[in-house]
């Protein structure tokens, strides 16, 4: 009855809402904060200046939407931090302090108003837009916090200083703290858009693979789009969180300009994707690595109790992870190749052979 | 004295089990009357109350089983549906027929979600035939939309068991050992019309090692209890249920979903424990599209066979050249979780409640005081299960909060069901740096038995 012309661009009355552009957004921001890895990314870039985009980069995600929300979540050495929102802190009560600086100060400039204020109940500045204060104040004093208390043992992995960090523990919480705020996996419609975007500057972790793959099904049955933001060398798990789950991957090529990769790519979501083409990475790599050599493999041998992959089948005819026998005639059946026949001719008749050749070899001469 | 009930060699049932709390019969008990339970609060609202309810419901679904199984994950599953007269009744909405095929589409979607590299096939039972609805193979959409075509077709006729579970035999005759051969019936009669000998039938099925999973909608019936009996080494309780209600039916054909656990086999060479060959192929990106060799589409990319470089679109597949099956490790690794259950975790009780104030995972905060839980008033004659529960929260014997055993972190009750029904992580243990003492360099082979250590 509404619809006068039957044109369905308009939308109905009250329908406005339950468009997905329409909806606001939830981001999760993973930081890989680990000492060793930001250490070796020192010319290009540093944490200092990565945060300073990052903290630009969440301001225009919260500005896109009144009702946008966002997260950011600490994965260090040793531990999984929340930088923003810290449990126990009530964001609402924050009182602005009436000192009269401008709204454009530097990151360095922050700390140290931050860490001169002491404690958490009070703005530096009236004139900053407060949703944008409060976070970037609570992320900026959670992560001075979080590596000033980091000690050397921290970072050592096994006894060898190393740059993994908790990426399987961050995704955990981080899908964790979406389930509570979306309400679970249900159909008729959440209220809130989430999506997680992890920036990484550590290579993979090979005993966290199991737990990523739980994550990566996970963020999958949720909807849920994990984008990647790679400084350094480039992860294969993550390439593959982002290829299952229809994120964005990014290796960035000149950290320096980190604002603008982030800009272009990573802050239009999953809306308004459909619209836009997005860069991304689309050769992955899905090929697997055998358990016993470490090869990666295109044809492999399964066992089918545990799943683990071999190169070949194992030489003592058990598996290596479960000790399971296999049948030895399976085995055999495997390991048989094609029998090579080879047939000896005496030296004479193949010389004649070769004169009967040079003449009786057809030529083919094309009709002119 | 003790009185006992015995039917076709099934276990005698005791007198103890008949007699209900109150000291009678079962049925000699005053009717339950299950809508008593919700009762309204002094303003009239029933908020509180359903909370409350919800709350029960979520407890109850926590317990899980977390032995960590030897399973089959290499599944060969025959969906045999009832589509005979009595499945045109209207005790579920819209009818059996409607919602069996509904529930039975979503059983095809969330067994391809969990088990990527298994095949299914659907078989229906009509006019005291068995007829194939969908061939055994490994394409979800294929099987949806063969149900979708069902939905047109009126149940007609008395169901054959005996003449489905023979055509079950047929279509799994062929798959190799390492694979599991399985058969969900959904039975909603009280008969079945056989040309000869079921007991035969059951004989050759357990020979072959055909596992049959019931699911009854009406009662309990003999022969289906025999035949999972039979044919699930003697245990039919978890094998063959009966609904209750629709949510029970869910969840009575959704457990079917799960890899079942291996049972022990008297022949060493049929231990179904197999090398298989697989070929993981990469993705290639084309500029131009080129057929595929599976369905002879023009696509543009698509995988190529390690072993005879064809062109194929989808996976899982097998290689329509060569025979070899092709998938991404990633589908095998959909299966860990099955191997490597994640750990329940434990109540805690209100005098360690104070360690933490809110939920490690989600940041919820914690309920600190008894009196913030509402009283309700408790029914006598509420099933057990429910009582217990709800009396629970009344008294506040449980602090609302729960503790993984291994890194003893607290969450709150919706991490825990999100964690062990959805992402099978224990986010603290991840979050951890203790457990996982293993640098890049170190060979794979620890990964799983690191993992495994942890999780077991």
């Amino acid at each position: 009855m509404n619809a006068v012309d039957g044109s369905s661009h308009v939308p109905q009355a009250g329908f406005a809402s339950e468009l997905e552009e329409e909806l606001p957004s939830l981001l999760v921001l993973i930081l890989d904060t680990s000492p060793l890895g930001w250490g070796a990314q020192s010319p290009a870039i540093s944490l200092h200046e990565a945060v300073a985009s990052l903290l630009i980069f969440i301001n225009s995600h919260l500005a896109l939407n009144h009702s946008n929300e966002v997260a950011v979540i600490a994965s260090h050495t040793n531990c999984v931090k929340y930088l923003y929102p810290v449990p126990g802190e009530d964001y609402s009560k924050l009182v602005p302090k009436s000192t009269a600086t401008s709204g454009t100060e530097s990151s360095e400039e922050m700390i140290t108003n931050v860490q001169s204020n002491g404690d958490n109940g009070t703005l530096n500045d009236a004139s900053m837009y407060r949703q944008f204060r409060v976070v970037n104040e609570s992320v900026m004093k959670q992560l001075e916090l979080l590596l000033l208390g980091t000690s050397a043992s921290d970072i050592e992995h096994n006894g060898k200083i190393s740059d993994a960090t908790l990426i399987s523990g961050a995704l955990s919480t981080s899908l964790a703290y979406i389930n509570r705020l979306v309400g679970g996996v249900n159909d008729n419609g959440p209220k809130v858009r989430a999506r997680i975007m992890v920036v990484s500057v550590c290579s993979d972790l090979a005993s966290q693979y199991v737990p990523i793959m739980n994550c990566i099904f996970a963020a999958q049955k949720m909807k849920v789009p994990i984008d990647i933001c790679k400084i350094g060398n480039d992860t294969v798990f993550l390439q593959q969180a982002a290829d299952t789950t229809g994120g964005v991957y990014m290796h960035l090529e000149h950290p320096r300009g980190m604002i603008q990769y982030l800009m272009t790519a990573f802050l239009p979501d999953r809306a308004l994707r459909k619209h836009l083409i997005i860069p991304t990475q689309s050769s992955i790599d899905f090929r697997a690595a055998c358990f016993c050599h470490n090869r990666i493999v295109d044809i492999g041998y399964v066992c089918n109790i545990c799943l683990s992959i071999y190169c070949q089948p194992p030489a003592d005819g058990s598996c290596a992870i479960c000790d399971t026998i296999f049948d030895p005639k399976e085995l055999a059946e495997l390991l048989k190749k094609p029998v090579v026949v080879t047939t000896t001719v005496p030296k004479n008749k193949t010389k004649k052979k070769k004169k009967k050749d040079s003449d009786a070899t057809p030529t083919f001469a094309p009709a002119l | 004295m003790r009185s006992t009930t015995r039917s076709n060699g099934a276990r005698p049932v005791s007198n103890l089990e008949l007699r209900s709390t109150a000291g009678g019969y079962i049925w000699e008990d005053s009717i339950q009357r299950s809508w008593d339970v919700v009762q309204e609060d002094a303003g009239g609202s029933l908020a509180g109350v359903v909370a409350e309810l919800v709350q029960a419901g979520k407890r109850k679904r926590l317990h899980y089983d977390t032995t960590p199984l030897q399973r089959g994950i290499i599944r060969h599953l025959i969906l045999v549906l009832d589509l005979s007269m009595s499945m045109s009744e209207k005790d579920l909405r819209p009818t059996r027929y409607q919602l069996s095929i509904s529930y039975a589409v979503q059983f095809v979607a969330d067994y391809f979600e969990q088990n990527p590299i298994s095949q299914l096939g659907i078989i229906g039972m009509r006019d005291g035939l068995a007829n194939l609805v969908s061939q055994l193979g490994g394409n979800p959409t294929e099987h949806i939309s063969a149900l979708q075509a069902l939905r047109k077709q009126e149940p007609s006729g008395d169901p054959s068991l005996q003449n489905a579970l023979e055509m079950a035999r047929g279509g799994l005759y062929h798959v190799p050992s390492h694979g599991t051969k399985e058969v969900v019936i959904i039975f909603g009669s009280l008969l079945s019309c056989d040309p000869g000998d079921i007991h035969k039938t059951v004989g050759t099925l357990k020979a072959e090692h055909v596992r049959v999973r019931i699911v009854g909608l009406a009662a309990e019936v003999a022969i289906c209890k025999e035949i999972c009996r039979r044919t699930n080494e003697g245990d039919s309780t978890s094998t063959y249920g009966v609904i209750l209600n629709e949510q029970h039916f869910k969840e009575l054909l959704l457990a079917s979903c799960t890899p079942p656990a291996s049972t022990k086999q008297k022949s060493s060479a049929s231990l179904g424990s197999d090398l298989m060959r697989m070929g993981f192929p990469s993705r290639i990106v084309e500029t131009s599209p080129s057929f595929c060799a599976c369905h002879s589409r023009l696509i543009k990319g698509g995988y190529i066979c390690p072993r005879c470089k064809v062109k194929v679109c989808s996976l899982p597949t097998e290689c329509p050249a060569c025979g070899l099956t092709l998938i991404l490790s990633t589908h095998l690794a959909r299966s860990y979780h099955h191997l490597m259950p994640l750990r329940n975790w434990d109540e805690v009780d209100w005098n360690d409640a104070k360690k933490a104030s809110s939920c490690f995972a989600c940041q919820l905060p914690f309920l600190t005081a008894l009196s913030s839980a509402p009283r309700l008033r408790v029914s006598v004659s509420g099933s057990t299960t429910n009582a217990t529960a709800v009396s629970a929260i009344a008294t506040g014997g449980a602090s609302g909060r729960f503790r993984c055993p291994s890194c003893k972190q607290m969450f709150c009750i919706d991490c825990d069901l999100f964690a062990h029904e959805i992402l099978h992580n224990c986010p603290g243990c991840e979050a951890a740096a203790g457990g996982r003492k293993l640098s890049n360099g170190q060979a794979a082979t620890e990964v799983s038995t690191a993992t495994t250590s942890a999780y077991a």
